[in-house]
């Protein structure tokens, strides 16, 4: 009864898989086609002036959290000081580091404590104890130092409190924001009054040379694991995020390079603190607040607006980057449930949650059910190797195809350089991707539930370099 | 042949597809990539088309290129050679070759895609209209464009539509795109106004301020942007009792009073500050805070520090951080400090000491 059992059951895996993996490949197909047409259009409409050319400027207010960030801030703030965008402050928010991150900016840029001075605790965040300000070349860089709130989304809101314009830039304390991104990020907001949040695109600042908030040269092959996670970034960014983007379904802006606007932040509530994927959280909370009041509103995402950030150098970790957001996932599916499948939260509800919950959060125990399909049907002999290493082969040049597909879009991205050397590199490391680097994550995203507990709400930062970055006074 | 044979066949018949499509993906980066190129740097060959056919029509008396020479029109490429050709004209020149060949040029202009049709209307935008009296089929086209909801096409053909300079024009285009209920973005229609506007601005300012009631928020900012940047107080009167008014929107309110704000009679600040004690906290909070904020700007009158202290007092934090700031721009006497850090009120003090304690860089 028990082997029947198992035929029924591996004969169910059978279809469901192939339902599972059809679905996957349409979606896949889709989301790289129409990102890829879109970026071609995006060229050809800045190239006949389909464009708001303008010089106008939505004030914007930059919050830096930071916990022992000290061998990268000051360099962030420099790179910040050389945006090309006419009125921005810088709010840095040191969450009671241990280290000297605090003095050092403080000493750095000759701030001043403001005494006495109000805050509107808007957003609930751990006390605030002092507030340090100072004007550089124009632009307020305000220092908050406050109780520690194990986690960013804590800091952030604090920033938030603080702030003064009525946009919201979040970063984090190790990226390079390019020297053009808000000026672009503006214009989106620019040609539509509804836009309440704007996603950009997160490339990998590891082997960078920067100048002047602008990269002069990008290095593929130095680091097998930064390569891998930049084949991925470019695979989620490029090819799915601007599909999502055309039906108003993006589920992340990423905390890493997110703009909201600060009324909508204070509406809903802000960042919550006790989520583990914050940034995901609050964007999936922004649909949730706006198709159940029923109010216009939408959700942006431009690939020209790029912030560089520090990936993970070592698999040891990237693997604690990716259970944090493995968490953060499980977390935000299961406190939002009931938008899945729900008609009400439109294609957000209806095709975007049940999507993530079935390729993302549900991927690794598929994984272990395949395997077990094909460990049984060895010891059962009624395996077809032919066929199943057919299948395995296509697959695996599918993926191959794919991530190289959203790696040479490249080519329409504003500034960006590719080469024939760095096209090979990709490939290659498109290969070991889908051959090693897409099974290594899905294990560690089923390991990390063991792990919830441990991880829930606390800063976790990877080893930090310093950038190649270099400013002109 | 079995369920599961046939479920394989399908899998891979599935996938190879999916491949098919990816490489004809990839493979097509190669054509979009040089056709953008192309765009962007190569195209002397089609400003040499419309100069050839150019020089040909000049041969013949009317000067006009055959009707069949404007399809070329279709093509992105042709398009951008066709402005090329036409910005390198002198001015006369640009305005005769319009006119006369309007009827071609309109025809396809109105057949071509939206990103095109924006285009062509940038290209009309940067050039030269020598004949006013001529231009009606011009004005017709940018009129009937304005019926797509492309915000860059609206934008390109708001701005040619300025750059032509007839008040009544800009009438109709914004009575048009209010009825249509097409919001365009109030400081891009103000900053196009004043850069691409070339004959009375104050002119054009009272045309437009007949039809004020029948626009949307936006154009209504707009105009009243236009009016701070040039000084245009002729209808503050009207805008005064434009504050009271529960159906307008907050947004053109808070324009308003900073129009008004910029004017530093005697009568505005006392309008200013009878609005902030009139109007109702909850609802208009904005406007109070902007009009707290304005009255900074004043001298000094009893009214106006009464007002501003009442306001210290509010129950928004936005309102009190204003009061705050413009009670120390206007100056305030030792009594009437005294009066507040002796006040029960623990926001106003903070809100006002801490504006003391900033008083050099505010």
């Amino acid at each position: 009864m028990m082997i029947t059992f198992v035929h029924k059951l591996i004969s169910f895996c059978n279809y469901f898989f192939f339902f599972y993996l059809t679905i996957y490949a349409l979606y896949i197909s889709i989301s790289s086609a129409v990102g890829s047409w879109r970026m071609y259009q995006y060229r050809k409409k800045d190239i006949l002036h389909n464009v708001l050319e303008h010089d106008f400027y939505y004030p914007m207010s930059i919050i830096v959290p930071a916990y022992n960030e000290s061998i990268s801030i000051i360099q962030t703030i420099q790179n910040l000081l050389k945006l090309d965008y006419k009125k921005f402050e810088i709010v840095i928010v040191d969450d009671g580091s241990t280290d000297d991150t605090k003095q050092i900016v403080i000493d750095h840029f000759h701030l001043q404590k403001d005494e006495g001075r109000p805050i509107r605790y808007a957003i609930k965040c751990q006390p605030i104890h002092e507030i340090y300000t100072a004007e550089k070349d124009d632009i307020l860089i305000t220092l908050i130092s406050k109780e520690n709130g194990r986690c960013k989304a804590d800091a952030t809101n604090a920033g938030i409190n603080v702030s003064q314009y009525p946009y919201i830039v979040n970063m984090d304390a190790d990226e390079i924001l390019q020297k053009d991104a808000l000026k672009i990020a503006a214009h989106l907001i620019l040609e539509d009054e509804n836009v309440v949040g704007v996603g950009g695109n997160i490339k990998m600042s590891n082997h960078v040379k920067f100048k002047n908030s602008m990269p002069v040269e990008t290095e593929l092959g130095k680091n097998l694991v930064v390569d891998m996670q930049v084949i991925e970034y470019g695979r989620a960014f490029v090819g799915s995020r601007i599909f999502q983007n055309d039906c108003n379904m993006n589920l992340i802006i990423s905390g890493g390079y997110g703009i909201f606007k600060k009324s909508v932040l204070l509406e809903v509530g802000g960042f919550d603190p006790k989520s583990m994927g914050e940034d995901m959280e609050l964007t999936v909370r922004i649909h949730q607040y706006f198709k159940k009041n029923k109010k216009p509103y939408s959700m942006k995402y431009t690939p020209d607006s790029v912030c560089w950030t520090q990936g993970p150098q070592t698999l040891k970790d990237l693997r604690k980057q990716r259970q944090r957001w493995y968490c953060g996932l499980i977390q935000t599916l299961f406190k939002y449930r009931k938008m899945i499948l729900n008609p009400r939260y439109g294609s957000v509800g209806m095709f975007m949650l049940p999507y993530v919950v079935m390729y993302e959060l549900l991927n690794p125990f598929f994984m272990v059910l395949g395997w077990f399909v094909i460990i049984w049907t060895i010891f059962d002999k009624s395996i077809n190797y032919p066929f199943v290493l057919f299948v395995y082969l296509l697959y695996l040049l599918f993926g191959i195809l794919m991530s190289l597909t959203s790696y040479i879009d490249k080519l329409y991205m504003k500034k960006d350089e590719i080469s024939f050397k760095k096209i090979m590199i990709a490939l290659l490391t498109a290969i070991i991707d889908s051959l090693f680097f897409r099974m290594f994550i899905s294990c560690v995203s089923l390991f990390s539930i063991f792990k919830m507990k441990k991880l829930r709400s606390k800063w976790e930062s990877p080893t930090r370099v310093a950038v190649n970055s270099e400013v002109d006074e | 042949m079995g369920t599961l044979h046939l479920l394989a066949i399908l899998i891979i018949l599935l996938l190879i597809m999916y491949l098919v499509v990816i490489s004809f993906v990839l493979d097509s980066h190669v054509f979009t990539i040089r056709y953008l190129h192309k765009l962007t740097s190569n195209t002397q060959d089609d400003v040499s088309f419309w100069i050839k056919k150019k020089d040909i029509s000049d041969q013949n008396d009317h000067s006009v290129l055959k009707t069949r020479d404007w399809k070329n029109l279709e093509k992105a490429e042709r398009l951008i050679g066709l402005q090329k050709m036409l910005i390198q004209l002198p001015p006369i020149e640009q305005g005769d070759f319009l006119t006369k060949n309007a009827e071609g040029m309109i025809h396809y202009a109105r057949k071509m895609n939206v990103t095109n049709k924006a285009y062509f209307a940038y290209m009309l935008s940067e050039l030269s209209f020598q004949d006013h009296d001529h231009t009606q089929a011009y004005e017709d086209l940018l009129m009937d464009y304005l019926d797509r909801s492309s915000v860059y096409l609206r934008e390109n053909t708001l701005k040619a539509l300025f750059h032509m300079s007839k008040p009544d024009l800009i009438k109709e285009a914004f009575i048009k795109l209010s009825r249509q209920n097409k919001s365009h973005s109030e400081k891009l229609l103000s900053d196009d106004l004043m850069n691409a506007y070339q004959g009375d601005t104050k002119q054009l300012l009272k045309e437009l301020y007949s039809v004020f009631d029948h626009l949307l928020p936006c154009y209504k900012i707009a105009i009243i942007l236009v009016m701070n940047h040039t000084n245009f107080h002729q209808y503050d009167q009207q805008f005064i009792s434009a504050l009271y008014d529960q159906d307008l929107s907050i947004d053109v309110k808070c324009a308003i009073i900073r129009l008004l704000g910029k004017k530093t009679t005697p009568e505005n600040g006392a309008s200013l500050a009878n609005y902030i004690n009139q109007a109702d906290e909850e609802t208009q909070w904005e406007g109070i805070t902007v009009a707290a904020g304005a009255l900074g700007a004043f001298p000094k009158t009893d009214d106006i520090t009464k007002t501003l202290l009442k306001a210290l007092t509010s129950s928004q934090w936005y309102i009190r951080r204003n009061a705050a700031h413009s009670l120390v721009f206007i100056g305030m006497s030792a009594d009437e400090i005294k009066q507040v850090e002796n006040g029960k009120d623990q926001y106003a003090k903070d809100a006002l000491n801490f504006a003391l304690s900033r008083k050099d860089e505010i």
